[in-house]
């Protein structure tokens, strides 16, 4: 278990008396306080161990203690045998001088801020007062999906802290959207309500189709003779494959619109995004000695040359 | 008729150990609506999650009503810049 040197936490020197750590605590709550700092985990956590150290710091029975220890914490009890055993031969009576002991070398391994606190002050934390009854944590957690997971709503079981949750996932969920399950958080301190769970949904880029909101967009390839007699094309959708036709002299980029072939517009039901082709007219290559006549002949009868 | 869920807003003071006159003065200042039933006083449940940001800010902070309706102006600002970064995030996603 870590040592933590709250006085560090806080910035102040070790002789500081209560009105400057007051001051050093209020300025940075302020700058990290977890309702001014939304969804920055770093600045809740950093808001945390300010909050430890302004309960140990800014209590003066709690920083007799920890100036007393120190680092040695765990000796505590050892340290006050001694020092009673030490008052009963020196001065039985009146209670005699004691010298204070070594113990110079205590290192632990790593551990959370709280268990140090929990080791030094016991379970609880928050002084019986304002505090007292406090909302659990919220939990945060990433949902990984592809954009053919959210054609249709539908349920699946996550397993958050070790606890198994089933979730509806909306159709047309869009990519960074966060959904709030209520009272799945962390529970709350003294009685305090459970904290809420925030789930947020990753969706994976397509290598098809992108997404615009509720329209999707994809680049289909069309043949240069298709593209300049027309003809009938197969396109894929996300659920399926629809025939177009194609006009003749249909331009390299020239976008068509599918109505309602897009993605499911979020919590409206039966409605629907677009879905927009882009035509990419291929060039022929590798031209034989056939081809590359008509085409020169063809070059012929156009007005620019 | 839609129904709306009410907390006694004497409740919400006693769980929080707070004075009713905070109450008072978020809704003076408009930072808070509630409802009066029978001369009681009911904060709708939809007001919570704000109402308590109030509470923390203004316990842990020392931050007066005035203060607090700054900051709440701010945030609002803040959550339509997110919302507005992560939309055109997603649109930045079309050429990616």
């Amino acid at each position: 278990m870590a040592f933590i040197d709250y006085y560090k936490v806080l910035g102040v020197d070790k002789n500081a008396d209560e009105k400057t750590i007051k001051n050093a605590y209020r300025k940075l709550a302020r700058k990290l306080h977890p309702d001014l700092n939304p969804n920055d985990a770093t600045a809740n956590k950093k808001f945390q161990e300010l909050n430890e150290a302004n309960e140990v710091l800014g209590d003066p029975e709690k920083r007799k203690k920890y100036d007393q220890y120190g680092e040695n914490w765990q000796h505590a009890d050892a340290y006050d045998q001694a020092k009673q055993q030490q008052r009963q031969y020196a001065n039985p009576g009146a209670g005699g001088n004691y010298a204070g002991g070594d113990f110079e070398g205590f290192g632990g391994g790593e551990t959370d801020f709280s268990e140090f606190f929990q080791s030094m002050f016991g379970g609880g934390g928050r002084g019986a007062g304002r505090q007292s009854r406090y909302r659990g944590q919220d939990y945060n957690a990433e949902l990984k999906l592809n954009l053919r997971d959210i054609i249709e709503a539908h349920k699946q079981t996550l397993t958050v802290n070790g606890k198994s949750i089933r979730i509806t996932i909306p159709a047309g969920v869009e990519h960074g959207q966060t959904i709030k399950i209520a009272g799945h958080g962390g529970p709350g301190v003294n009685g305090g309500p459970a904290g809420d769970l925030y789930i947020k949904f990753v969706i994976a880029n397509d290598p098809d189709f992108k997404r615009s909101g509720h329209d999707l967009h994809r680049t289909i390839k069309i043949d240069l003779y298709t593209a300049v007699l027309g003809g009938e094309i197969t396109a894929d959708t996300l659920n399926g494959k629809v025939k177009l036709k194609l006009q003749p002299e249909t331009q390299n980029g020239s976008k068509v619109k599918l109505k309602g072939k897009g993605l499911p517009v979020y919590k409206k039901t039966n409605e629907f995004g677009d879905l927009y082709l882009t035509y990419d007219i291929q060039m022929p290559t590798n031209l034989s000695d056939k081809q590359r006549e008509l085409f020169e002949e063809l070059a012929k009868t156009s007005n620019k040359n | 008729m839609a129904t709306t869920d009410l907390i006694p807003a004497d409740d919400f003071c006693v769980y929080h150990q707070l004075e009713q006159t905070f109450i008072q003065s978020l809704q003076e200042e408009g930072l808070l609506h509630i409802s009066i039933i029978n001369k009681k006083t009911f904060i709708p449940v939809g007001e919570l999650p704000m109402l308590e940001k109030m509470v923390h800010l203004h316990r842990d902070l020392d931050i007066n009503v005035s203060g607090l309706a700054s900051v709440r102006h701010l945030l609002e600002q803040l959550d339509e810049l997110q919302t507005e970064l992560w939309r055109l995030k997603n649109r930045l996603r079309l050429y990616e």
